[in-house]
């Protein structure tokens, strides 16, 4: 017994060891998040600290055998914390956020080309005495420049190893991760000594000595053969920057951008939709009919290919913005869209999660991290989900089809419509709300513009692997849940035939005599949704969607999109008896009469379906995720009843005018 | 304060950062990226936003932030 208990010891032992952690920093654009992806590949995983909504992403490598935590922070410009991002990396280092010591070592990542701005952020964090390597990054950009930097200088100069490398070409990897080993353990020159050089605590503007200093290294190491030039980056900059070309400059990499994730996406999107009916088919051939079999296979596989779907597009949008930020577009894009953007209360970065929203509202949201000030980006927020997002379209292309049937031009310009009526309505109500509830200036824009550099495709393939893992990570279990529980809502209680009012009777007989089984199925679906619990909730409802133009299925189906909007197209197709083929959808709902023998897929009803869809936010799993990302129910809560109220009496407006404008003329 | 503000000066124009009339914080973000006294610094673009270069580096700059920023220009 005794043996058994000792031969356990080691492996008890060797749980409660921790891994030592290795904190990677640097400037943005210093390559940090590059030399991530290649030191780790897609290993890592994305975590957030307690009470903090900033994502980082960390891994295990291993040095000599031994597993170490590599953490990637957000790149900083100082230890001031003047953004989330900077405050996050700031905390860390210090030690406020996760272990109390901080970080066991520091990977400290400088652009070699850009070494004195780098210098001044690497000055705060050799100060801090912690051991430190120093990864000196995109060298070879350096030596095509000309610079030839002195590492033996800097390491003398830094008090810490200097590894010149280029983390995109691999260049020096092995060399960076072997003096990696040797500092941890500590068999090299440990604590930095730089800070005798800086002056931090002057009474004058420490940024101002820290400067002197790293521009005064810069010349004691860096030889510059070609001397002063002007940069092709300032002439591409004169015109992307530029007041007219700037923008449709602007226009044009975003219509691209549209594009590939419109045109593109479809080919993956049409695949994996064939992928899962077709595995909702294989299912529903080897289970027995029955609850069980109808929870799998529209429950669960509808409800989590409902969600997959949109993964390719999101794919491609996490892809086109990496390329952009890695070619240094994005900085521009930001800078030509401030003037604009400002005027109506948003910092010009906000373009990217409103780009990233007309796919899909929660890597929005995900992305508006972008936005530093905490007012600019809750604003910015606030307007996301009016974005006409993807899940919108099969609403808008089915209103279309019943409003313009054939009318391909006329269709057209609905949907066209639709968007910038979309754009226009958010613009205007970001305006309203910086004048109201979120009074205050909007910060004012200072970027820097990196220089241009031609994007990496393995970068971006990692980083939109990476975020789109994070999209169903964040999404995924909120979507499902709610799926499942709108089938229940959907499918109980089950009436059987027998129990059905008389004129259903009648109607599932007739249907049998002229259309055989398939014809009795449809309509039995039919009569048992309308006695279902959300048909139940429909005809509840119904009343307060009357001045809408809606009938109670058209009821039922705005309560169930609230799972995912275009769920409502396969409600209706269930509730007006089109059976489970959304081919025969138009067909049903333009027939479609109420209890008085009228149409309800009148022109008005149709324009306020449309209207109250552009701007109502039926989508549960972005309210989930922005109370992830905000850390509060309040302006969830506020957002989801602003958005209702402006859908309702939009539509209801539409519906009025366009119903008496018919009668009129 | 002295000296002209960035905001007036034409592109191509080099100065040494003098002083801001600046609140601490917006202060404090445009000296973390190298536009602190005695610094030397460049319009490159004029215009709202404009463009400067300093330390190596170029930013971009809203112009209201850039008329608070006062420069010693060189003769």
């Amino acid at each position: 017994m005794t043996e058994a208990t000792s031969l356990l010891l080691p492996v008890i032992e060797s749980s409660v060891n921790e891994p030592m952690t290795i904190a990677l920093v640097g400037n943005p654009n210093a390559g940090k998040t590059t030399l991530f992806n290649v030191m780790t590949g897609l290993r890592s995983k994305t975590a957030n600290y307690p009470g903090t909504t900033i994502d980082h992403r960390q891994s295990t490598i291993v040095l000599d055998g031994t597993p170490h935590q590599l953490i990637d922070l957000p790149g900083a410009y100082s230890l001031e914390g003047l953004s989330p991002e900077e405050e996050v990396t700031r905390d860390v280092l210090l030690g406020k956020l996760g272990a109390k010591e901080g970080p066991d070592a520091i990977l400290l990542v400088l652009d070699a080309t850009h070494l004195t701005r780098n210098l001044v952020f690497a000055s705060q964090v050799l100060e801090l005495g912690k051991p430190t390597l120093v990864a000196l990054n995109m060298i070879d950009e350096a030596e095509r420049d000309g610079l030839q930097i002195d590492i033996e200088q800097l390491q003398a100069e830094l008090g810490c190893d200097v590894v010149s490398i280029s983390a995109r070409y691999g260049r020096n990897l092995d060399a960076l991760t072997q003096r990696l080993g040797a500092l941890m353990r500590r068999e090299s020159k440990a604590a930095p000594c730089a800070s005798a050089a800086v002056c931090g605590g002057c009474g004058g503007c420490q940024y101002a000595s820290r400067y002197r200093w790293a521009s005064d290294l810069t010349h004691r190491s860096v030889q510059d053969s070609f001397g002063e030039r002007t940069r092709v980056g300032e002439s591409i900059d004169r015109f992307v920057t530029h007041r007219w070309f700037g923008l449709g400059c602007f226009a044009l990499l975003m219509a691209f951008t549209f594009i590939l994730i419109f045109w593109l996406a479809a080919f993956p999107m049409e695949f994996l939709d064939s992928m899962f009916a077709l595995s909702a088919q294989w299912v529903g051939a080897w289970l027995p009919e029955g609850n069980l079999q109808s929870l799998i296979t529209e429950g669960l596989i509808g409800g989590v290919g409902g969600m997959l779907v949109f993964l390719p597009q999101i794919f491609i949008l996490f892809f086109m913005i990496t390329l952009l930020e890695d070619s240094g577009y994005l900085a521009r894009a930001a800078f030509v869209m401030d003037r604009l953007m400002y005027r109506v209360g948003l910092p010009g970065k906000a373009f990217v999660p409103l780009l990233a929203a007309h796919a899909c509202a929660i890597p929005a949201v995900m992305t508006s991290r972008v936005i530093d000030d905490r007012r600019d980006r809750l604003s910015t927020i606030l307007i996301i989900p009016l974005m006409t997002c993807s899940a919108r379209l099969p609403v808008f292309a089915m209103v279309v089809a019943l409003i313009f049937p054939g009318n391909a031009l006329m269709a057209g310009l609905t949907f066209a419509g639709a968007y910038a009526f979309a754009i226009i309505a958010a613009l205007l109500i970001s305006f309203v709300f910086r004048r109201t509830i979120l009074p205050g200036k909007t910060k004012a824009l200072v970027i820097e513009l990196p220089p241009y550099r031609v994007p990496s495709l393995r970068n971006a393939l990692t980083t939109s692997i990476d975020q789109s893992w994070l999209f169903i990570y964040k999404a995924g279990t909120t979507i499902l849940v709610f799926s499942l529980i709108l089938w229940f809502l959907a499918t109980f209680p089950k009436t059987e035939p027998g129990a059905l009012p008389p004129v259903w009777q009648d109607r599932l007989a007739q249907a049998e005599q002229t259309g055989g089984t398939e014809a009795y199925q449809i309509a039995l679906a039919q009569a048992q949704s309308e006695y279902s619990i959300a048909g139940r909730m429909g005809k509840f409802i119904q009343p307060i969607f009357a001045p809408l133009g809606f009938d109670w299925r058209l009821s039922v189906g705005v309560i169930n999109s609230f799972a995912a909007r275009e769920v409502i197209v396969s409600t209706l197709a269930v509730l007006y008896g089109a059976g489970d083929e959304e081919s025969g959808l138009l067909g049903s709902l333009q027939q479609a009469t109420n209890v008085h023998g009228e149409r309800i897929f009148t022109v008005p009803t149709c324009l306020s379906l449309l209207i109250f869809y552009i701007f109502a936010m039926q989508c549960f799993p972005t309210l989930v995720v922005i109370r992830k990302e905000l850390k509060t129910w309040s302006w969830p809560a506020f957002q989801f009843g602003y958005m209702t109220l402006l859908a309702y009496v939009s539509a209801w407006v539409t519906f009025q005018v366009s119903s008496y404008l018919i009668e009129r003329y | 304060m002295n000296g002209r503000s960035l905001a007036d000066l034409p592109a191509k124009t080099r100065g040494t950062v003098a002083g801001f009339e600046l609140p601490d914080d917006e202060s404090l973000r445009v000296r973390t990226l190298g536009v602190c006294p005695g610094m030397q610094v460049e319009v490159v673009q004029n215009g709202d936003p404009l463009i400067l270069s300093t330390a190596g580096t170029r930013i971009g700059i809203a112009r209201r932030i850039a008329a608070c920023v006062f420069v010693d220009t060189e003769h």
